[in-house]
């Protein structure tokens, strides 16, 4: 089993980038389960990446990295139990920092996990807003990826792409930058994830 | 460094048409509600719209999603399979920090009130958030 854990704060365009990648997973043959974590009451994410056809389990009504921290290897092992996936995408909620997420997976006992991405999207309309206001949360996303997504990318000023990028960068140099506009559909080869089947 | 606090508000909808809607007028709609809402939010003086958002869905299975991420920008709002029909169901979240969720639920009242009494609605009749969960042909009777 492949783990890709979709990261970044709320409204930055995780589920609509989630809806390309495993739609084309899907269309190359692999199996794919997204885990769809909401801090609202209602899966409104879950619904419409259950209208794409895609298998989802929900995990609603808190956050995946704290209060249902606890869920997320339970869940997992019933995915790969029940539907043997190669590829399971899990979006966490905007304000779920991953390094939390990936502290939980040693105690995962189902199939081997042959490896585990870390996605973090960023939208350059209003990172330096969100750096000002969520500075502990929006930094732990950014520095937990290995790669980060900068996204909108329709959207934003050539000034708002340069202070992203600029923003990043300072937080987590290691990290590979890409630009994307999710909402026009992405291309596998800048994740490099379809070579890992 | 602390954050200010973040209380969601969750809220389930049925909404009748005096006839059946086109796809942009409940696009139109949905837009409308979420900005009316993201500017309450802003008037209500959050200290950050976290996200606005929004699955409507249709008893034939045809769908809308809206998103808003701040008050100074219009809503994105997707359709798939919509056909004209005279009910919508709708299920919103608003996540904005520093807000209570009785705050959060008055501003999203109003923001109906306000719709309700410009077009076409015939009414809107919030429902149970568990009910979301049951089958569509339970949840459009």
């Amino acid at each position: 089993v492949n783990l890709a854990i979709v990261a970044g704060f709320l409204g930055s365009g995780k589920t609509t980038l989630i809806l390309s990648i495993a739609g084309q997973l899907s269309a190359a043959g692999s199996k794919v389960a997204i885990v769809e974590n909401e801090v609202g009451e209602i899966g409104i994410d879950g619904a419409l990446i259950r209208c794409a056809g895609l298998t989802v389990r929900e995990l609603s009504n808190g956050c995946i990295c704290c209060q249902l921290s606890a869920d997320l290897v339970p869940t997992l092992e019933a995915l790969a139990a029940e539907f043997s996936p190669h590829w399971v995408i899990i979006e966490p909620s905007g304000i779920a920092e991953p390094k939390r997420m990936l502290a939980v997976l040693p105690y995962y006992h189902g199939p081997p996990l042959t490896m585990v991405r870390v996605l973090t999207l960023v939208d350059p309309t209003r990172i330096p807003e969100l750096f000002e206001v969520l500075t502990p949360l929006v930094t732990a996303q950014v520095r937990a990826a290995e790669l980060v997504v900068i996204n909108k990318i329709d959207l934003a000023s050539g000034e708002q792409l340069a202070a992203a990028r600029a923003l990043v960068r300072q937080v987590n140099p290691k990290a590979r930058l890409v630009e994307v506009c999710a909402r026009r559909g992405v291309e596998m080869d800048l994740f490099n994830l379809e070579r890992a089947r | 460094v602390s954050m200010p606090a973040l209380n969601p508000f969750t809220g389930h909808y049925l909404v009748h048409y005096t006839r059946p809607t086109a796809a942009e007028e409940n696009r139109r709609m949905l837009a409308e509600l979420l900005e009316r809402i993201a500017t309450g939010c802003a008037a209500a003086d959050t200290a950050l719209i976290g996200h606005i958002k929004a699955f409507a869905a249709q008893p034939g299975g045809g769908y809308l999603t809206a998103s808003v991420t701040s008050a100074r920008v219009p809503a994105q709002v997707e359709a798939g399979g919509h056909q004209p029909q005279d009910r919508l169901e709708v299920c919103l979240t608003v996540l904005a920090y520093g807000l209570e969720r009785e705050r959060l639920e008055q501003i999203v009242a109003e923001a109906w009130q306000d719709l309700a009494g410009e077009g076409l609605m015939l009414s809107v009749r919030r429902l149970p958030a568990t009910q979301f969960s049951q089958a569509p042909e339970e949840r459009f009777t």
